[in-house]
């Protein structure tokens, strides 16, 4: 770098640090307080820039300030006080907030995608299994969310029998069966191979199927949802004692009230 | 001594409230031995210890198998699992097994 050139770069470096001054001085006074300016170069402006015209946007970002400070000092009271839970319905601005981010964290090549898989009963058979094994426990198997895991989340498992979810595109459900939610209890169940592509686009099918489903098909799911063997054990009790077993060895708790698995 | 009762009455109530269990399904089973109306009928236990069972419009009715029933399939005599909803008093799911007639 030569020496003219050096000289003019450096005076640049001035005449901007001579201007960010300006901007904080006129921050300083706005705010009211007595602090005394730092000592400074120079004032060196162009000649046609007005004072008035440095200190504006102090002003407008000193009540900015101000206001930010205002809402965090509420919010910081507000959860002090009452603290989070995650069974609090979320507020309309957060639902609002939280639809739109899920709608933009789909690309829209996804989002316009039609699904591959051709609808057939041997697609929807396989689109219910997955759902029984996978999904019931948030979603239930009729996919209303009202479950003991589905109502205790924030925000709540949504019912997908609803328009909310019809409405959306086959390439949303899939991208967000595949890549979840952020933020949500919804995990990406996507490993990016095809056999996981697969079972998404099944899912789809059976998800726009939610709306029409039969009680013999709850009742099939009903049957394949996963259990533990506790579980079973009480559902092998129950059938047994229903089938009019002997009622010395019934499944009768020994204080007529069992706690139920949860 | 004060800060030791204190700390000892925190603890006792941190535990209780633990053990609260509040909110929770459970399940009974036994014998139907009066229906008093469409919302309530009262079955016994194999310990013999009656109990009421309110219904409502969202309870559901179930066969052995899993199948839907009809709520008019209750009938007194038949065994019943009664899974209570969260509220601790109405019914959530109610499976209608075997009944008198069918032995």
């Amino acid at each position: 770098m030569n020496g003219p050139e050096s000289s003019k770069r450096l005076r640049q470096c001035h005449e901007r640090y001579s201007q960010l001054l300006q901007f904080e001085v006129g921050l300083v006074h706005d705010r009211g307080t007595s602090i005394a300016p730092p000592a400074r170069p120079e004032k060196k402006m162009d000649d046609d820039t007005p004072e008035s015209a440095v200190r504006r946007p102090g002003l407008g970002t000193g009540v900015v300030c101000a206001l930010l400070l205002v809402c965090l000092c509420i919010l910081t009271m507000s959860t002090l006080r009452y603290g989070f839970s995650a069974r609090d319905k979320p507020t309309k601005i957060e639902s609002v907030v939280a639809s739109m981010a899920r709608h933009w964290s789909i690309p829209s090549s996804v989002r316009e995608r039609k699904n591959p898989v051709a609808l057939s009963r041997e697609v929807l058979a396989d689109g219910q299994a997955h759902f029984a094994d996978h999904c019931y426990l948030c979603h239930g198997n009729d996919g209303k969310g009202q479950t003991g895991m589905g109502k205790g989340m924030y925000p709540r498992t949504p019912d997908l029998t609803l328009p909310a979810t019809q409405s959306l595109s086959d390439g949303e459900l899939f991208a967000i069966i595949e890549n979840g939610v952020r933020m949500t209890g919804m995990p990406g169940f996507g490993d990016g191979t095809t056999a996981s592509a697969e079972a998404s686009w099944k899912l789809v099918h059976f998800i726009r199927h939610l709306p029409r489903l039969t009680p013999e098909e709850l009742a099939a799911m009903e049957r394949s949802n996963p259990k533990s063997s506790e579980d079973w054990e009480q559902l092998e009790r129950e059938a047994a004692f229903l089938a009019g077993g002997d009622e010395a060895s019934s499944p009768a708790p020994t204080n007529a009230v069992q706690p139920h698995h949860h | 001594m004060k800060r030791f009762v204190a700390i000892s009455a925190f603890l006792l109530l941190a535990a209780t409230s633990l053990f609260a269990h509040a909110g929770h399904e459970h399940t009974y089973m036994g014998t139907v031995t009066v229906i008093n109306n469409n919302t309530e009928f009262v079955l016994t236990t194999a310990e013999e210890q009656e109990l009421t069972v309110q219904t409502t419009a969202e309870t559901k009715w179930r066969r052995a198998d899993g199948h839907a029933a009809a709520q008019s399939e209750l009938v007194v005599g038949a065994r019943v699992v009664v899974k209570m909803g969260k509220d601790g008093k109405s019914a959530a799911e109610i499976k209608i097994g075997s009944s008198p007639a069918a032995h």
